[in-house]
């Protein structure tokens, strides 16, 4: 028991001492320390941390890399599901007979509430980061001159990069502030008119610029796949291209479609000096001189399986003034099929992995018995429009060249170029682009790489679209090609999925030189006068025109233009058109070029064509019947206006009053 | 009545008497003070029968009154203390009065902010003090009893389920639609579940509703708060209470189901009024009706095999207190155990698998004066609970769902070959039979655990009036599930095989018993200190002032990742000030400092003000002396900010603000590794906040026999926490941040008046109590999509308003439909749902759903009471109701035949007179009744019929006569020798009648629709003794 009269006032006296003492002491012991929770999240990685490195800097540039659409997976991940846009699937080069995101377009099943494709939000999410970069950038003492310099290039290269691809897709798009909106901003302010398409493509053509001023040349090869000067130039000649193009450049069908202060989303007045900057930048790379059309030298070899012999149509001087000592076939094959390291590869300006490599879209194109389902179908508009090797138009061939019977005896060219007896005249005695680009019935699929025994599998692997023939699987109905045609541009000779065979890794340009040339020669033709940046001068020059278009035809054994084709423009607006099908076919570039073109109706409001595989082998002439093809969905392809933008989903104009549609959705 | 008649009779003749006697005049004066020798100020005193004839003391506590005639006896009576009455028979001049505090009469003191007790005439917060006594009646929660008794409680008991059995509250109804929408329960200052309280550990409980009153809690106190303080022992002799009771519940509302045979006839009507063909056959009709056949044509009444009529609860309770000066005890222990109304099969196993709830509670408050001038308190809480189940879940509801899911025909109880049947793999599709008895049984237990040691030293050295307290808390609980689950092979009979016997299809294989636990632990540490200061200078300057400081620390085992383990931290500083002048004039300051770990470095404190005034005009000598029917009368008015720091209700969101990044790749660059955000810090969050007005008035009249108070009140809400679903994708956000967008208003009013009409001596009188709260809230901002139609916008109306489709009746004919919009929920026909085309497109769909009045939660509660006290007799009868409230009828029970084969049908559905029926089944045109209460049948889902809509929207209100209270009270000598000092015996029911629209169900479990836990009906038999 305590005396408690004793203790009074000493326990009083302590108790008073010790409670100010703790009550105090914890007052000013920092209010915010009891509620600090740094020391649980220090290290873990924040915002404000990444900035401060260097290596983490430079990881978070990659996290916006991360989103940009990935446009090597022209058909998608392994059946052909979710591709990176609908370039692969949507254009008039081929069909596939089942309904994919990627050919719903075709058949008019887009919707404001199901677009399919619907990458605004990821590439305004790519921008945001660009922002952020830039920024923060300033905040980083690591970082030397240059590699600011290159940082700083990369995320303006992402921001032009995701504008570009939304401005391609849907046309004008929202232009945002440089700076990052803070997360609780006001809904209101944080919602943006769009712009008109001019001022996207300032905006775009600015950015672009930017990231050339600060982008280096040259990269060492483990960094060979980021941007440089070149590829900033030719984005933004792509850009400036596609804005010359007559969808976007005085198009009286969007007339009506105003923003709210009355200004033409699409400008109504012709301006032909857009194509004059699209020249000059496209001057500027070639100017360069880093870049150059990818040749391989003529193979000769006393068996006869060496280079092809060139027809006496095509000069046989050396490249670039001729074909005389490249091998065509292999020149054009070899950018596609992996055969060289692509750092090596001068022709690639822009270029990624193919995330087709693996299995991907080879389960697309490849027959039934090499285990895919051969269903990607290319139409006979397109195989139509490969010339004969001497330059003559497939319709100007001879009744025989054009018929269905069997050649009768093997062939093989280029080395490794296996040509069956089986093939069709029809298939025999094209260009060299045919036999590196299309599948034909007949033609030899080598998975070379097979390496199990003899018995299992096949080796060189004759193509058989016949009905119940062996490239397809009758028990599938989507496992059957659809009109005897298919695309072997991303196939090598030893490509096999199974057998313990090998894909080959391959490389997708983004851009290559001949998308340069090919530009330069188109902003020539079409532009007037002449136009001045900086130093550069460029104006409507034949010679120039001859030269650089003749090495596209050079380098794929095909002969040359004269001088009054490329005197004329209209002339030559058709021959660039034709040359951009062949040159670029499958590479994810006709479905806009015909939209820029505004030849998109045309081209798709006429019906699939295709040789008659309903037929079986013993009807051999009768599968070589061409036939018009509408016997199902994916058949019944249809173009309209609406479809020249894609619509912006319907969530998305839920959450910005100020959005308006595209035209027509 | 007659009794009250005769003694106002007797009353009169009583008073007449007196008066004629009286002759000579004397005088009376002197003073009037407290027990500590302070002197009384306003003090009234009064002479019994003279109403003209009075005094109150004056600033020195003197009071003078002259000319009463002998035999008058004076009434001394202040608030807060014990009236003495004191018979005059000659003058006194030097009376000195020294009035007791009432302990009793907690209504005239308080509990307010930081467990000051604080007189009542002083506060000028709205704070609403609970009369303990009320509180004492055996319900299964604290929670439960303030419904219809607690004015500015809205209060909702959603099941009657043991151990769920709780009620939902909000203090002046829902004010936010973000998380955090309840009130700050403190039990002894420490954070605490009424629903795990003794009520009889209580002895003081109030309700802090405005901003002034809960400033203090700052950060936590929006939603208001909830105090109770523990009793505690009391130097003297040994005080012991015991209290026994045992009820006795049953469910007086369930929904009713068809037999087998009515709802075989049903499904045929259902399938031939559209065209098909009927379901059952004749021969199968019959078979229902006569069953000749168990197994393949049952007649199960699901209810009759799984419920039991009635079952019982118990509770006991013992508590002892006491102590001399150096150390005082208070400590109880209290034991309630109940039993759910399932009726296990004891002849399938051999376990209990019944739900029940057993609850033991332990308190000790202990206080020791260390010091003269120091006390050291020790208060320690262990409440320890155990529950069982059967073996398929931690809740019953599965039961009630399988009650109303499976029909009468579906399954029998068991196979006669013995196996268990099912239709399904669901568990709702298993019979509940099988359900209850078959799989296993479930236990769970948790222990919680608080204590709380408290220093105390009176700091009068320093200066007197100025005290200091410290006390740490740590509360630890934990709880385990143990589960030991089987199934038995459920079977399926298609049919019968040809020789006769049942052709079974096995849907599900047996499960062998299996063992597995949870287990949840978590605690809290505790700190807190106070410096108090109370004086009053010249007895007239009351003054006041409050610091407190605390932090608190919790930690659980639900948090599992690295960001939400973080312990959830307080830390507050607030202070008081408060000044009355003569208790006329009253004002106070109230400000919180608070802080919470969820906010970034910087902004994790804020500041939250209150301001309140209080103007007492009775005060005035002047008042007093012209006016006798008022007694009391005070204006009080405060405004102030309080804050809401809760982002979601489950915490599962923490620390937003912070900016979370990931390995990513570099896409096509190739470039090696990447990083990418998995959550966009949320730029300036803040608290939500809430600046709260109130304006009441207190006042007591007619001899203080009335007492009345209402106040009126609006909150404003702002920065009410939302996900920022609907922002501009070109914000390109890689998540979607929180923000304080959310706005929200809610206003109305509360108050509670009561009249005591005493019926002679004290122990006689009768008192009426009512009481009023009534909320109302609108939304004025929401972040949410851009809407085609504003009424389709959650802005300009209530939070959780029910949304549906106009119905216009049924549709007479087909010329009915042909002339009317064309509704887009699949096909319909005459005697379906006809829907108004709200925005006139000529189709009705979706975009036609608008706002329809009211929600869930009422926006009107009020109760009101009667006690009735005539000597030893204590009567009391309590109505509660609420209204404007509003819920959809659906589900099975009111779409019969919509799961086709599954789904009980009410006997509502099997009157003809009830639903619109084809003249071509009826033969009688007049049964096509286009205002017929049900449509069309349909056997499968309704599009159209199901849509929620005004056809199904049902009118919640209700009012319950929830409580009713016969006691007989015994004290005195008989008593004496068994030592008692006094014994109540009492008979209470509970929820004994309840009149609403809704005639199916408890209209408080109206949205369940028939798969809740009826609310129960209870008589319960108690017995108190104390001694």
């Amino acid at each position: 028991m305590i005396n408690s009269e004793k203790n009074k006032n000493k326990f009083g006296f302590i108790g008073i001492l010790a409670m100010t003492a703790v009550v105090f002491g914890s007052i000013f012991s920092s209010c915010e320390k009891y509620l600090d929770i740094e020391k649980y999240v220090y290290d873990q990685t924040t915002l404000d941390s990444i900035f401060l490195s260097r290596a983490r800097t430079e990881q978070y540039i990659n996290g916006a890399a991360e989103l940009l659409p990935n446009e090597s997976q022209l058909t998608g991940s392994e059946w052909g599901y979710a591709s990176a846009l609908p370039s692969g699937l949507g254009t008039d080069e081929a069909i596939i007979p089942f309904e994919l995101p990627g050919n719903v377009i075709l058949y008019d099943e887009v919707k404001e509430t199901d677009p399919r494709y619907d990458i605004w939000s990821t590439c305004y999410k790519g921008i945001r980061k660009a922002n952020i970069v830039l920024q923060n950038l300033s905040k980083n003492q690591e970082l030397t001159e240059m590699e600011l310099r290159d940082f700083k290039g990369r995320a303006y290269f992402l921001r032009a990069y995701f504008y570009f691809s939304l401005v391609r897709m849907y046309g004008p798009i929202v232009i945002l502030p440089d700076t990052p909106f803070d997360t609780d901003e006001d809904v209101a302010y944080a919602s943006f008119e769009r712009s008109t398409y001019d001022g996207c493509v300032e905006k775009i053509c600015a950015d672009f610029n930017e990231a050339a001023e600060l982008l280096p040349t040259d990269r060492i090869e483990s960094l060979q796949y980021l941007p440089t000067r070149g590829a900033s130039l030719a984005m933004l000649a792509r850009m400036q291209l596609y804005a010359a193009s007559p969808l976007f450049n005085g198009n009286t069908y969007y007339a009506d479609w105003k923003d709210t202060q009355g200004r033409n989303f699409i400008s109504q007045n012709v301006d032909k000096e857009k194509w004059g900057k699209a020249a000059a930048t496209y001057k500027k790379i070639i100017n360069m001189n880093k870049y150059a059309i990818h040749t391989v030298a003529k193979i000769n070899n006393e068996k006869g399986t060496g280079t092809q012999p060139l027809p006496s149509t095509v000069s046989s001087a050396n490249f670039p003034d001729g074909a005389g000592n490249i091998d065509p076939y292999k020149s054009y094959k070899t950018l596609f099929d992996g055969t060289y390291q692509p750092y090596i590869v001068k022709e690639y300006i822009y270029y990624c992995v193919n995330g087709m490599a693996g299995n991907g879209d080879y389960r697309m194109v490849m027959p039934a018995k090499l285990g895919g389902n051969s269903s990607f179908s290319v139409t006979l508009d397109m195989t139509d429009d490969y010339r004969m090797a001497d330059g003559r138009t497939f319709s100007q061939a001879t009744d025989e060249e054009k018929s269905g019977d069997a050649v009768g005896q093997d062939k093989t060219f280029s080395m490794d170029y296996l040509l069956s007896g089986k093939r069709a005249h029809r298939d025999d005695g094209r260009e060299a682009r045919f036999y590196a680009t299309i599948g034909f019935n007949g033609c030899i699929w080598p998975t070379t790489s097979h390496r199990d025994g003899l018995s299992s599998g096949t080796r060189n692997y004759v193509a058989d679209y016949y009905y119940g023939g062996s490239a397809s699987d009758m028990n599938n109905n989507n496992n059957r090609n659809r009109t005897g045609y298919t695309n072997r541009k991303y196939v090598h000779q030893d490509d096999c999925i199974f057998w313990n065979g090998v894909m080959k890794a391959k490389t997708y340009p983004i851009i290559r030189y001949a998308e340069v040339l090919l530009g330069y020669v188109e902003a020539m033709n079409e532009m007037e006068g002449t136009y001045k940046d900086g130093d550069i001068t460029v104006s409507h020059n034949v010679d120039e025109i001859m030269k650089y278009f003749n090495m596209i035809r050079y380098r794929a054994g095909q002969p040359g233009i004269t001088t009054s084709q490329a005197s004329d423009p209209t002339t030559m607006r058709e021959l660039i058109k034709h040359e951009r099908k062949i040159e670029f076919a499958f590479e994810g570039q006709r479905y806009w070029d015909l939209r820029r073109w505004k030849d998109a109706y045309d081209a798709y409001n006429k019906p699939i064509r295709g040789l008659d595989v309903s037929a079986p082998e013993a009807q051999r002439s009768q599968f070589y019947t061409e036939r018009i093809w509408n016997t199902e969905k994916t058949m019944k392809r249809m173009f309209s206006n609406k479809m020249y933008l894609w619509p912006i989903s319907r969530t998305t104009l839920r959450k910005n009053g100020k959005l308006v549609q595209n035209p027509g959705w | 009545m007659k009794t009250k008649h005769i003694l106002l009779l007797l009353m009169i003749w009583i008073a007449s008497i007196n008066s004629a006697f009286a002759q000579e005049s004397i005088n009376a004066s002197g003073i009037v003070m407290d027990e500590k020798g302070e002197p009384l100020i306003g003090v009234s005193i009064s002479v019994k029968g003279v109403p003209t004839k009075g005094a109150t003391t004056d600033l020195d506590g003197h009071f003078k009154i002259t000319g009463i005639r002998p035999k008058q006896t004076l009434a001394v009576s202040f608030i807060g203390y014990v009236p003495q009455y004191i018979e005059m028979t000659k003058s006194n001049e030097r009376m000195r009065i020294v009035l007791k505090e009432n302990a009793i009469a907690m209504d005239e003191v308080v509990v307010t902010a930081s467990g000051k007790i604080q007189k009542k005439i002083n506060v000028t917060g709205a704070i609403t003090g609970v009369d303990v006594s009320s509180l004492k009646a055996p319900a299964s929660s604290v929670t439960n009893m303030l419904g219809g008794r607690v004015p500015g409680v809205i209060s909702m008991t959603r099941s009657g389920e043991p151990g769920k059995d709780f009620s939902e509250f909000w203090i002046r109804g829902i004010s936010t639609f973000g998380a955090g929408q309840g009130a700050l329960v403190l039990i002894d200052g420490i954070e605490g579940n009424l629903n795990t309280l003794d009520p009889e550990d209580i002895e003081s409980f109030s309700i802090l509703k405005d901003a002034s009153s809960t400033a203090v809690y700052g950060v936590r106190g929006a939603n208001g708060v909830v105090l109770v303080t523990t009793k505690k022992g009391k130097a003297g002799k040994l005080n012991l209470q015991v209290k026994a009771n045992a009820g006795m519940a049953y469910s007086p509302r369930m929904p009713k189901y068809v037999s087998a045979g009515d709802y075989a006839s049903l499904a045929n009507e259902a399938s031939v009024t559209r065209g098909g063909i009927p379901i059952y056959s004749d021969v199968d009709v019959a078979l229902y009706k006569n069953h000749l056949d168990p197994d393949l044509h049952p007649d199960v009444n699901w209810r009759d095999v799984i419920l039991k009529d009635y079952t019982w609860n118990q509770q006991y309770f013992l508590s002892a207190s006491g102590g001399g000066e150096v150390a005082r005890y208070y400590i109880s222990a209290g034991y309630t155990t109940k039993d759910a109304i399932f009726k296990q099969d004891k002849g399938m196993n051999r376990y209990n698998t019944n739900v029940n709830y057993n609850k033991f509670n332990f308190r000790a408050n202990v206080d020791v004066n260390v010091t003269p001038s120091t006390t050291l308190s020790l208060n320690e809480e262990t409440v320890i609970i155990t529950q069982n189940y059967p073996g398929f879940g931690n809740d019953s509801r599965l039961l009630w769902e399988a009650q109303s899911s499976l029909t009468p025909v579906t399954v029998p109880l068991m196979y006669t070959t013995n196996q268990a049947p099912g239709y399904g793999t669901d568990k709702s599709s298993i019979s509940p039979y099988v359900l209850l008895n078959q799989t296993g049984y479930r236990k769970l237990f948790s222990n919680n655990n608080k204590i709380t040691m408290q220093l105390n030293q009176d700091l009068k050295a320093i200066t007197p009036g100025l005290s200091i307290v410290g006390l740490v808390n740590i509360d630890a609980n934990s709880s385990q599930t143990q589960i030991r689950e089987k199934m038995p092979a459920i079977y399926y009979a298609n049919g019968r095989k040809r020789d006769g016997s049942l052709d079974l299809e096995k849907i599900s294989d047996a499960v062998d018993p299996s063992y597995k636990s949870d287990n949840y632990t978590d605690r809290t540490f505790y700190y807190e200190f106070r410096l108090n200061y109370d004086q009053v200078f010249n007895k007239v300057h009351r003054v006041g002032a409050l610091v407190n400081a605390y932090w608190k620390d919790f930690e659980a085992s639900k948090f599992t990742s690295l960001l939400t383990a973080i312990p959830k931290r307080y830390n507050s500083y607030a202070s008081r000030l408060s000044y009355s002048y003569d208790d006329t004039y009253m004002a106070e300051f109230n400000v919180g400092y608070t802080g919470s770990e969820a906010f970034e470095k910087g902004k994790k404190f804020g500041w939250f003000p209150a301001f309140s005034l209080g103007w007492a005009p009775t005060q005035y000598k002047i008042f007093r002396e012209k006016n006798n029917f008022i007694n009391y009368l005070k204006f009080r008015a405060s405004y102030g900010v309080v804050g809401n720091d809760r982002l979601t209700w489950d915490d599962s969101v923490r620390f937003p603000y912070l900016t979370l990044l990931s390995n990513a790749s570099s896409g096509i660059w190739n470039n090696g590794s990447g990083v990418t955000e998995t959550q966009v810090g949320s730029s300036n969050l803040r608290w939500e906040k809430a600046i709260k007005y109130n304006f009441g008035i207190d006042t007591r009249f007619f001899h203080e026999r009335f007492d009345m108070s209402v106040d009126f009140f609006k909150d404003i809400r702002s920065g009410i926490y939302q996900q920022r679903q609907s922002i501009p994708e070109e914000m390109g956000l890689v998540t979607l941040p929180w923000a304080n967008v959310g706005k929200m208003n809610s206003w109305g009013a509360d108050g509670h008046i009561s009249y005591t009409q005493p019926l002679g001596d004290n122990d006689k009188y009768v008192t009426f109590r009512a009481n009023y709260t009534q909320s109302m809230n609108e939304i004025t901002n929401f972040e949410e999509d851009i809407k085609k139609y504003d009424y389709q916008s959650a802005v300009g109306y209530q939070s959780g308003i029910n949304r549906g489709l106009v119905a216009l009746g049924l549709f007479k004919d087909q010329n009915d439909i042909n002339n009317s919009p064309r509704q887009d929920f699949g096909s319909y026909l005459p005697g379906d749902i006809k829907y108004k085309d709200i925005n006139g497109d000529g189709i009705v769909n979706s975009d036609d759903e608008i706002p329809l009045k009211y929600s869930y939660v009422p926006q009107i509660q009020y109760g009101f009471a009667t006690e009735f006290n005539w000597k030893n007799i204590n009567l009391s009868v309590l109505f509660e109701g609420v209204s404007r409230v509003t819920y959809f009828r659906g589900g099975n029970m009111f779409r019969p035949f919509s799961g086709r084969n599954t789904g009980n049908v009410i006997t509502d559905f099997a009157n003809p007179a009830n639903r619109w029926i084809s003249s071509e089944i009826s033969g009688d045109p007049s049964t096509e009744n286009a205002n017929a209460k049900y449509p069309r049948l349909y056997y499968g889902n309704s599009s159209n019929n199901g849509r929620s809509s005004t056809f199904w929207l049902q009118d919640g209100s209700y009012i319950r006569l929830k409580n009713v209270q016969l006691s007989y009270i015994l004290k005195g000598q008989t008593l004496k020798k068994f030592g008692m000092q006094k014994a109540v015996f009492s008979l209470i029911g509970e929820n004994l009648a309840l009149w609403s629209n809704e005639k199916l169900l408890d209209p408080a479990q109206g949205g369940s629709n028939g798969n809740e836990y009826p609310i129960q009906r209870i008589y319960t038999l108690q017995l108190n003794l104390t001694f």
